[in-house]
């Protein structure tokens, strides 16, 4: 067992099939890289917890929100982010059809069902362009962006709490992105054949916290009356 | 069911005399040995195919950690997920309910839907204990601030 181990902490990048992680009392079979990433994610779980709580504690105090209603600052639209939230959620599943692909070892499934996922994240972003700036608002149906409409960044406790929470979500769904197409090309290149999945799972559990903070902040931002 | 098993394990191993330790661990390699069994049949997995299961201790190991995805249960959740999605937005769009209780709904349903998405699709439910206590039990001091500050910004509004 420790000479596979070894072999495997060797070549970590390249090696083909499964690598062999030694049984932990504690974390059992959980590779360093897992582990390391959920603390990660804890880490950057405080910091959603740290801006959502700024949102929660101002708009607590608040007499009505948004705070000060001679801005005529717009109301934040549910069903188009409804829609963006629903994007996110497909993106969620083809992401762990990308494990199960890199578990079987069908690498042509997991750069598929890799590239479906991208796709949903790029969706997302568009979709926040859309809500931030009506870049789209040519295509029927949807509107001029809510900075027309009057709420700017500094206007209000109301447009800088929503700003400042959504855009730092937009930048995790960015990063998503980048380490997701990362990750596909390493597929293409063969890096996770024969069962190594454990990058790919890796992957996972940052795209799915991404996809489970903007559950919250879907509720909290948006549709908590 | 499996993860059980494996929390099982974590959990004897946290017994701080190394001489308990040992034998434990082993019997938590057996158990995982089981489940490596379950979740191969069907399974092509080339790696698999590698001898008796008493040698492949750590194979066994590693079954459970990539713990055989569940293409069925990850659509059931899908279908979970998108149906607390509607719902939330349904919700929302009552009128006549009392802000606290629409408030503590949501977040009730937005609650459930994080926590099985991390359960099932970030496999937190076939990690260790330990593993699940060290991602949870941290989590828990957001959510103490937020219930204080929130209510007291809240009484402070109402009373100041």
């Amino acid at each position: 067992m420790s000479a596979t181990a070894t072999a495997g902490a060797g070549d970590h990048g390249d090696h083909h099939g499964p690598i062999e992680i030694p049984d932990d009392p504690q974390y059992g079979v959980a590779s360093p890289g897992k582990i390391a990433m959920w603390i990660f994610l804890l880490s950057d779980g405080f910091s959603f917890g740290g801006l959502l709580l700024t949102y929660g504690i101002l708009r607590g105090g608040a007499k009505q929100w948004p705070p000060n209603p001679e801005l005529h600052e717009p109301h934040l639209g549910i069903n188009f982010t409804a829609g963006l939230t629903f994007v996110l959620i497909c993106s969620s599943v083809t992401m762990v059809m990308a494990h199960a692909a890199a578990v079987e070892g069908n690498r042509k499934r997991l750069v598929s069902f890799l590239a479906l996922t991208i796709l949903g994240g790029v969706l997302f972003l568009c979709g926040q362009m859309q809500e931030y700036f009506g870049l789209f608002h040519f295509i029927p149906g949807l509107d001029h962006g809510l900075i027309h409409e009057g709420l700017h960044f500094g206007g209000s406790a109301y447009a800088n709490t929503f700003f400042v929470t959504t855009s730092f979500h937009g930048m995790h769904v960015f990063s998503g992105v980048v380490y997701l197409t990362v990750m596909m090309i390493r597929s293409m290149m063969g890096k996770y054949d024969g069962g190594n999945h454990d990058h790919i799972e890796i992957l996972g559990l940052f795209w799915h916290f991404v996809d489970l903070v903007w559950i919250l902040v879907f509720t909290f931002i948006y549709l908590i009356p | 069911m499996a993860d059980k098993k494996k929390g099982k394990g974590g959990d004897k191993g946290k017994a701080p005399a190394a001489k308990a330790e040992a034998p434990k661990a082993e019997e938590a390699k057996a158990e995982r040995v089981e489940e490596k069994a379950e979740a191969e049949s069907g399974h092509g997995h080339d790696a698999h195919g590698e001898g008796a299961h008493g040698a492949a201790g750590a194979h066994g190991a590693h079954a459970a950690h990539g713990h055989k995805p569940n293409i069925r249960e990850y659509m059931v959740i899908f279908a979970a997920l998108a149906v607390l999605t509607v719902l939330e937005v349904g919700v929302a769009q009552i009128h006549g309910v009392g802000k606290t209780a629409m408030s503590l709904t949501l977040i009730g349903l937005a609650l459930t839907k994080a926590a099985i998405v991390a359960l099932y699709y970030m496999h937190l439910k076939h990690e260790t204990k330990v593993l699940k206590f060290t991602v949870a039990l941290p989590m828990c001091a957001p959510t103490i601030y937020a219930i204080v500050l929130i209510s007291e910004a809240a009484w402070r509004h109402l009373h100041g």
